[in-house]
């Protein structure tokens, strides 16, 4: 049983490595910031992870992805909810070279933050602010190359 | 100038507003402790125009393709210890000497993100002042802590029960309790002031087990503690938590004083007159005329006065049968002290051991205000 369940294993390693897509390896990691004073006195931000985290603190949310195939990867699109229990801190969603979008109905439509638009029950619409936003997406511009690494990042605040 | 100082003043107000947005808001609970938030990013992309199966995110990483790969980036809400506690009580709580189970009324709240135990415990304040103008000169006795049933009950024997709260729900508040007894000793105008003291505790230990603040490291995976500053404490190294509020009681007792004269009303030489001598066979009154100058009526007046054995109580000189007139409260009344040592009539007068003592079964009562005297007079004969 057990000699079957390492063979399962290899074979299930050997599949992904041997996946035919130009592969991806996406990450995400939620960290808060810390202040590090260092020997000299100076005193530093660094991030860490979220561990120690109560209601009004801040958790960084991190992205990367890396192309590990042989291909080069166009059309990225980093789509990533924010976090239940959380609100997305305005104007923190960053990525080198990409563009932003937000969803305010759960991801189903994305636009940039001046283009969207809340429908209230009452058929009226308002222009959406961050308390809206469901979903954050962050295009790349150029494509991944193998081997290149891109991030994309935004703080959130736990209600 | 002033509008570029203006200017500089409102910026810095910005900076310092944006800082509080990550500070812990006050009295709000916010996520429970114990929320797991959870996140998981989505990858889409293209290969030489053919879309590729999205690949979820990991913690650690992830290639695989497709809804099975990849895993939630997690971390546990911890929980924030936090509470606040106050008394309801705007003036001292009235009581009397002798009074039992007088009631000083709290109210503590839960602000914190998890239920709590409150670990209660009170007692006497040693001098101070508190409520604005209380102040503490005596001691209560037999001090109890109990907890009502909700935030706005008043104390209740019924459905108050003593002891430490068990379970405080997150924004929660409850009505405390502190019963304590005013002793007999206490004079008008004093003052007993109590402290109540309310530590955390994790909820369901009923009070045993104090909330710790989670030394060192912490772990992304299981709640941690944290003892907001308000009401942290720490003893050599051990962060727990500690919140006082204190009320009173002033003491409302009458403040007696007694006078007593006496007029020689009559004498075997010149019979009753106003020139009458204290010389044997002579009749002698005496007046004792009580005062209350205390904030509270006294009730069920009582007094021994004795009788040196030179005189005799006179009997049957008031009322025709009766030897004691009381007045209070604008009426008068009598008794008769009976002159064998038993009170035969039972009217709570009698004469015994060469003391007369009157202690009537209709109480006697001195009010305050203007009705705050008692009179009593009984007269006695010189052998």
């Amino acid at each position: 049983m057990k000699s079957l369940f390492v063979v399962l294993t290899l074979f299930a390693s050997f599949a992904a490595s041997a996946a035919p897509q130009g592969s991806i390896l996406v990450k995400t990691v939620a960290e808060q910031e810390q202040t590090v004073t260092a020997a000299d006195g100076t005193k530093s931000t660094q991030l860490a992870p979220a561990s120690r985290v109560l209601p009004g603190h801040e958790v960084v949310y991190t992205v990367t992805f890396e192309n590990v195939g042989h291909d080069a990867a166009s059309n990225v699109v980093v789509t990533n909810p924010v976090p239940e229990h959380t609100s997305y801190q305005v104007g923190s969603a960053f990525g080198p070279g990409t563009d932003l979008l937000f969803s305010t109905d759960g991801g189903h439509s994305f636009a940039p933050a001046d283009a969207l638009e809340v429908h209230a029950a009452d058929g009226s619409t308002r222009a959406a602010g961050p308390e809206d936003y469901t979903h954050i997406r962050f295009v790349l511009k150029n494509s991944l190359t193998p081997g290149a690494v891109a991030f994309a990042r935004y703080r959130t605040i736990v209600k | 100038m002033s509008i570029r100082k203006n200017f500089k003043t409102l910026a810095l107000a910005s900076i310092a507003l944006g800082l509080g947005v990550a500070a812990l808001p006050a009295g709000a609970v916010g996520t429970a402790a114990g929320t797991s938030v959870t996140n998981r990013a989505t990858l889409s992309y293209t290969v030489g125009g053919v879309a590729q199966t999205v690949i979820n995110s990991s913690p650690t990483g992830n290639s695989t393709p497709g809804a099975a790969g990849g895993a939630d980036t997690a971390f546990v809400v911890d929980r924030i210890v936090n509470y606040t506690l106050t008394t309801v009580d705007t003036t001292a709580v009235v009581g009397t000497p002798g009074q039992t189970l007088l009631v000083t009324t709290y109210l503590v709240t839960n602000t914190g993100n998890d239920k709590e135990a409150m670990a209660l415990s009170a007692a006497n304040l040693v001098g101070g002042t508190v409520l604005t103008s209380n102040v503490d000169t005596i001691d209560m006795s037999n001090i109890k802590v109990y907890y009502g049933p909700d935030a706005v009950s008043a104390y209740n024997a019924g459905t108050v029960v003593l002891g430490n709260l068990d379970n405080l729900l997150a924004d929660a508040s409850r009505r405390l309790f502190v019963v304590a007894d005013m002793p007999v000793t206490a004079k008008n105008g004093d003052g007993a002031n109590v402290r109540l003291t309310a530590k955390a505790a994790v909820a369901g230990s009923a009070g045993a087990t104090l909330e710790t603040a989670t030394v060192g490291a912490d772990n992304a995976a299981v709640v941690d503690v944290v003892i907001n500053a308000a009401v942290a404490t720490t003893t050599a190294g051990v962060t727990t938590s500690v919140k006082t509020s204190d009320s009173g009681y002033a003491v409302s007792a009458p403040t007696l004083t007694v006078q007593k004269s006496e007029v020689v009303i009559s004498d075997p030489v010149n019979g009753v007159s106003a020139n009458a001598k204290a010389i044997p066979g002579a009749t002698v009154e005496y007046t004792l005329t009580i005062t209350n100058t205390g904030t509270t009526a006294a009730n069920g007046v009582a007094f021994t006065d004795p009788i040196a054995t030179t005189l005799t109580l006179s009997q049957s000189v008031y009322n025709t049968t009766q030897n004691v007139t009381i007045t209070s409260g604008g009426t008068t009344r009598y008794c008769t002290a009976e002159a064998g040592g038993t009170d035969s009539n039972a009217d709570g007068c009698l004469f015994a051991a060469n003391s007369i003592s009157v202690n009537p079964t209709t109480a006697i009562v001195i009010g305050t205000g203007a009705a705050n005297t008692a009179v009593i007079k009984y007269r006695v004969t010189i052998n």
